[in-house]
């Protein structure tokens, strides 16, 4: 088998960052507010591929607090019907100033989805039920590869 | 020649970050702790598009301080050809909280491996020993491709 590039999607809530503090407020109730979603087509995957699938995740989200907190960024891969945490982690949001944070994440060998489409959200969780604006920029990207070679 | 993409590869040694403060120290000894490392395969490459390979790498990794502010540096090394280069490298400041910290690093042009694949690694090193936490997650991914259109 030879490497196959199988999909690229993109999912950008807010191109233009809002002043501070003004955006929407971000959920303290797991899993979060939902500010990404990416639908990768892998369907086109070669039969010898199938097991070999291999996803790159890229995040940028802009984030206030007036107080500062702490959020937990989280990616979840829906897949079959199931629900998975894939990527996992805290950062902090200082008071009264702007922050773009982000990740990349990856998502190896998932089990090949039957309807030819893995599903992954971006969600946000603060501390604060009251004191996290999602100011924005916010963009979620994915991009899925398949195979190598002998 | 065409523009051609070669290789997609992920190496995620955390997936779920731990609580804040919990993780293992980094090490202060030059190059630091390994965070990651992959085998980037070009041995796709058409013969005219040997020399023009383009690779971009990004790392996250969940870091906290204890007490005070202090620093990580952030390196990144090629091997190829059996020959180590360290090919980026950069300091990060850690407050007393957990931030997702990370790079967004390329090697332009890389000479060729005769075997056909491009290793990096990646390694975070502390500026003290036992004051900064590796909490997760760790994400260390990259992308190669080359070519251009005529």
């Amino acid at each position: 088998m030879s490497i196959q590039f199988l999909d690229l999607r993109t999912s950008q809530a807010i191109s233009y960052g809002l002043p501070l503090n003004t955006g929407e407020l971000v959920s303290n109730t797991s899993p979060g507010t939902q500010v990404g979603g990416v639908g990768l087509i892998v369907k086109d995957v070669l039969a010898g591929n199938k097991n070999d699938i291999r996803v790159e995740l890229d995040a940028s989200v802009g984030m206030s607090s007036t107080m500062g907190d702490i959020v937990t960024l989280r990616v979840h891969r829906i897949s079959n019907g199931v629900t998975t945490v894939v990527f996992q982690g805290n950062q902090v949001i200082a008071g009264s100033a702007n922050v773009i944070t982000g990740f990349t994440a990856a998502d190896f060998q998932p089990t090949f989805p039957t309807n030819g489409q893995l599903v992954y959200r971006l969600f946000v969780q603060a501390q604060s039920a009251t004191d996290v604006f999602l100011d924005g920029p916010i963009s979620f990207n994915g991009l899925a590869v398949a195979g190598t070679f002998p | 020649m065409p523009i051609q993409f070669l290789d997609i590869r992920t190496s995620q040694a955390i997936s779920n970050g731990v609580p804040s403060g919990t993780g293992s120290f980094i090490s202060d000894v030059a190059p630091g702790t390994f965070l990651g490392g992959i085998g980037v395969i070009t041995k796709g490459a058409l013969q005219q598009n040997k020399n023009d390979i383009r690779v971009q790498l990004r790392l996250s990794a969940g870091v906290t301080s204890e007490i005070s502010e202090n620093f990580v540096t952030f390196r990144v090394y090629r091997i190829s050809n059996g020959v180590t280069t360290l090919i980026f490298q950069g300091n990060q400041v850690v407050p007393p909280a957990t931030i997702i910290a990370g790079i967004v690093a390329s090697d332009f042009q890389p000479p060729f491996p005769t075997n056909g694949q491009i290793v990096y690694q990646t390694y975070v090193q502390a500026n003290l020993a036992n004051v900064i936490h590796l909490d997760g997650p760790v994400s260390f991914n990259g992308t190669a491709a080359t070519g251009t259109s005529p």
